[in-house]
């Protein structure tokens, strides 16, 4: 086995190569004890086996960022065979930067000019020949986007695994007798990777190796300062320069550009992109876009795969033990719960599809660092990263969005302490989930001023994760790594098809297994505390009388026709209204096309309940059947309705919600809203639900679940204010738990994304209710009142010059 | 002068020196700031800072923070 | 202006909530019983219902507690609609009311 290390500095195409040498035989995991992606990949060809390990791109072999230390420590602890690396033939100067101190490793190394698409498109013309002369290893011209190279690569790495190797060298000429006397003493230790490398890099002071050879550490400090003093220059800027210097010459010497002046397609773009007045319109209209599509056409499709999700909910009530007229036997119980929690979540996967790719086709373009460039003044100020807009953005900067989204996409920002910000703040944006609670809210409350409420709630939320974000990196991320900002803004480049398609598959499948499983969990347990302790035996007799007064209301109209011999068991009737209530649901689902279709597979499915279900109009008794058959039907209705009522006010959730209402009441919370609210931890969308199935309690009023609530909660509008903005600050849903677990890596920051908003939440909206009490203030007015504070505050904080702690390093006095 | 200074869009200079220390440094150097590289001012961000240097033929923004540690020869 | 903002903002997000759905059934006595519901499963009881015959409303109401609306068949042509807001409106025809 051919163990082979993929180096290249970033936006090199190293990826798009990577799955060309690899195809699908690729395996994800984590480098240890980080949250960097490692991705191995396995090949054989020509009878020889092959490991591909994707190292993180680099710009060079530092130790000053995660991704370079990690790269470093899986060369020194795995020890490739073989080093690829994988470098912009359209930009081979600054990209030999790496070659070089990857050469100096003391490994074989096959480089890989990849892009030479571009660069022949930008007539650079570039021998490869003198190339590989000059730096004596082996210089495979590829395009990963037109997947050619492949064969040749792999080749040339079976060659090299084969041929002898002399390890190369730099002549670093004034700093050469001190490596060499580094050198000497890192060789008493008999290391497994080349002495002189160890040397080179202990002189430039890389912590990496000071850590695994602390006496060396020692020696390397001295040197460095006798070449300071000898030449006024530290080590690592000679060893820059002349890297630098060694590229220009290969550059010099082997690459021909004919159209150096000319600005690029790039130039062009950038010039529209960045300009002083075209380049916010231009970043609105990219973030509508990407709404558009995403979530506005996503629900499109959601339109035609929602029947989809809704058969399999038939299918699973059609296995499930039949109901016995009014008892529900629990596991179908069960059963429907569960496949209505698993249904909310992948109704989401065409719209996170469709999202995913269109952010991996913003990576991929190229126009996210332009982002970050338009926007880091302003982030900078909160402690963010120009790159935190587009988490910001999925998160639900207008109308609308999701945080799992968002929170997966702050992977890519560098600064250790904004990306956690960012990852902390993510979750205050407006989720989609929880808009149909608002509009339940604001009908049943706020039906005059549902526009003008609808406008505070969705424009709030990004100065309260502003506010946050701030608040956090002053306190609790105050001691976390920055990095500079530095940042290449790449050239623009088309994405590939196959690319993008696999990054947004990756990550739907991401949410689905991870976000999933634990959603499920949740709501298994949720399930049991709404369920227990059920109906007491009153109860249950009481409804035993109720639903046999209906049977015999039943028998004693079919007595009267020809059927009652058919229709004079229990088990019968049982049999005929769920069959009814199956084709009723069947029904609601199918399109008018295929009903006739739909009719014909039932007739012969269950040809006896059929004749009542449809009854021909001759049959006067069965249409009178019929008749009888849909007021039982509705009346059972009734009576699961008040069951479902009586188990939940009874429930081990209900109590744990009326536990909670000393706290809760001074933000108006009853123990309805508690258990609304508590239930809809799993998924938000069951918040709306649960609050209509509570107060649903008058059918005969046709009242809609907006007007119910306004009506008999004898909540006010003040209340609903107060609702509104607890609703706002707790986290989504345990989906978003999840994935904040996931980026950080830690359960710490995932309970403390818990509770800090939960408590946020708690204590805002009972300060504004009353606050509001007290003054006597409207719903409009309370919320207008924190609009604003809020506003204030977050202009506040960004005239508050940031402290943080900028520096490190000084003398070790241990 | 400090890079930072330099606002005139189109500006070449050459690199003189570099005052940073630590990651900044390092990153600096990596990026090809070094003694006697030709970098070109290209242009602002449209809220002021970053700013946008060409610099070994590859585009980079940099914070004027950054930038002001960076001594440059203007040409 | 604003107030079309307000609405548009407002209605997109409506949108989000659910798909509508109704489906209708001859009862054979000369009425007709419509039934509706959303995708998520939230009742839609209270919401409007009519009964169109060559663009003039011919009955109007509000679905009952069990999601029902039943009207008496008129003669000819028709259409019953579910009307739930913006986006979220749906249409029956008589044509596809098979008894």
């Amino acid at each position: 086995m051919i163990k082979v290390a993929l180096a290249g500095q970033p936006n090199c195409g190293k990826s798009t190569l990577f799955n060309l040498l690899s195809g699908l035989k690729q395996h994800i995991a984590n480098y240890p004890g980080v949250t960097v992606e490692k991705k191995s990949g396995f090949v054989n060809f020509e009878g020889h086996d092959i490991e591909i390990v994707d190292l993180p791109g680099t710009y060079s072999f530092s130790s000053y960022s995660l991704e370079e230390r990690v790269a470093k420590e899986f060369i020194l602890d795995e020890d490739p065979d073989i080093i690829v690396n994988v470098v912009d033939a359209s930009n081979i100067k600054r990209n030999l930067y790496l070659t070089f101190q990857l050469l100096e490793i003391g490994k074989p190394v096959v480089v890989v000019l990849n892009m030479m698409d571009v660069a022949k498109r930008r007539d650079i013309e570039i021998d490869l020949k003198k190339i590989k002369e000059m730096i004596g290893c082996p210089v495979i011209p590829a395009s990963g986007a037109k997947k050619e190279g492949k064969e040749d690569i792999l080749r040339a790495i079976i060659e090299t695994s084969k041929a002898s190797y002399t390890p190369f060298k730099i002549n670093y000429e004034e700093l050469e007798p001190y490596i060499l006397e580094v050198e000497n003493h890192i060789k008493t230790k008999s290391p497994k990777n080349s002495p002189r490398w160890l040397a080179i890099k202990a002189l430039e002071g890389d912590k990496t190796i000071h850590e695994k050879f602390p006496e060396t550490a020692t020696i390397a400090q001295e040197k460095r300062l006798e070449f300071h003093e000898a030449y006024d220059k530290d080590p690592e800027s000679f060893l820059a320069a002349t890297r630098y210097d060694s590229a220009d010459v290969i550059y010099h010497k082997s690459v021909v550009e004919k159209s150096l002046t000319k600005k690029t397609l790039t130039d062009h773009i950038d010039s529209i992109i960045l300009n002083r007045w075209l380049s916010f319109p231009v970043l609105f209209l990219v973030v509508f876009l990407i709404y558009q599509f995403a979530i506005v056409y996503g629900y499109k499709v959601t339109d035609y795969t929602w029947p989809l999700l809704a058969s399999f909910k038939n299918f699973i009530i059609a296995i499930s033990p039949s109901p016995d007229f009014t008892k529900v036997p629990l596991i179908t119980d069960f059963a429907i719960w569960m496949v209505n929690s698993a249904n909310a979540l992948l109704n989401y996967v065409p719209i996170f599809l469709i999202l995913f790719a269109l952010i991996a086709i913003l990576e991929d373009v190229g126009y996210m660092p332009r982002m970050a460039f338009i926007l880091d003044r302003v982030f900078k100020k909160y402690g963010l990263h120009g790159q935190s807009t587009l988490p910001l953005v999925l998160g639900g900067a207008f109308v609308g969005g999701c945080a799992v989204p968002g929170i997966m996409a702050t992977r890519g920002i560098a600064d250790e302490r904004a990306r956690m910000a960012t990852i902390l703040s993510v979750p205050y944006m407006n989720c989609l989930a929880k808009v149909p609670f608002y509009t339940l809210l604001l009908g049943a409350f706020f039906p005059e001023q549902m526009g003008l409420m609808m406008f505070f709630i969705s424009t709030i939320t990004i100065f309260i994760a502003l506010i946050v974000s701030r608040l956090l990196t002053s306190t609790l991320l105050k001691t976390k790594e920055t990095s500079p900002f530095v940042m290449e803004l790449p050239p623009y480049h088309l994405p590939t098809i196959k690319g993008v398609l696999y990054r947004a598959v990756e990550r739907v499948w991401i949410y689905i297994k991870e976000v999933g499983t634990i959603v499920l969990a949740v709501a298994v347990v949720l399930f049991v505390l709404l369920e227990l302790p059920g109906l007491s035996k009153e109860q249950e007799a009481g409804y035993e009388k109720r639903s046999q007064a209906l049977l015999e209301g039943f028998y004693a109209k079919a007595s009267k026709t020809k059927y009652k011999d058919d229709l004079n068991s229990k088990q019968a009737v049982s049999d005929l209204i769920n069959a009814y209530d199956d084709y009723r649901a069947k029904r609601m689902i199918i399109s008018p096309e295929k009903a006739a279709q739909m009719d014909e597979k039932f007739k012969a499915d269950f040809p006896k309940e059929f004749m009542f279900i449809k009854p021909s109009s001759e049959d006067k008794d069965a249409m009178s059947i019929n008749r009888e058959l849909r007021k039982l039907s509705r009346d059972r209705r009734s009576i699961l309705q008040d069951i479902k009522n009586d188990k939940i006010e009874s429930s081990l959730l209900g109590d744990i919600g009326r536990g909670l209402e000393p706290i809760t009441k001074f933000a108006g919370f009853d123990w309805k809203i508690n258990v609304a609210f508590l239930s809809s931890f799993a998924a938000r969308e069951s918040a709306v639900a649960t609050l209509g199935t509570l107060y649903e309690n008058n059918k005969a009023d046709n009242m809609r679940a907006e007007e119910a609530m306004s009506k008999h909660s004898g909540y006010t509008p003040l209340h609903a204010t107060a609702i509104i903005i607890f609703m706002l600050l707790t986290p989504p849903c345990i989906a978003t738990m999840i994935v904040v677990k996931l980026q950080t890596g830690s359960y710490k920051w995932m309970l403390f994304a818990i509770f800090f908003p939960m408590s946020l939440g708690v204590i805002a909206s009972s300060m504004l209710f009353t606050f509001g009490s007290i003054f006597s203030l409207s719903g409009v007015e309370a919320l207008a009142v924190f609009y604003g504070l809020v506003v204030a505050l977050a202009i506040i904080l960004a005239t508050i010059p940031q402290k943080r702690i900028n520096w490190s390093g000084g003398v070790n006095l241990n | 002068m400090r890079l930072d200074k330099v606002t005139k869009k189109g500006t070449k200079c050459k690199i003189k020196a570099i005052k940073a220390k630590d990651a900044l440094r390092y990153k600096l150097l990596d990026m090809g700031f070094v003694e006697g590289a030709d970098c070109e001012v290209i242009r602002s961000a449209p809220l002021l800072d970053p700013i946008e240097l060409k610099i070994h033929k590859y585009l980079l923004a940099l914070r004027k923070s950054e930038a002001s540690l960076i001594e440059v020869e203007v040409l | 202006m604003k107030k079309m903002f307000f609405i548009a903002l407002f209605a997109t997000s409506s949108l989000f909530a659910h798909t509508a759905l109704m489906s209708c059934f001859d009862n054979g006595d000369g009425s007709v019983t419509c039934e509706g519901g959303f995708s998520d499963g939230s009742s839609a009881s209270g919401i409007n219902f009519l009964v169109l015959q060559n663009g003039n409303v011919i009955e109007s109401g509000k679905m009952d507690g069990h999601s029902e609306y039943t009207f008496d068949k008129p003669e000819g042509d028709y259409e019953a609609v579910f009307d739930a807001g913006e986006g979220h409106k749906v249409i029956v025809k008589s044509s596809d009311i098979a008894l």
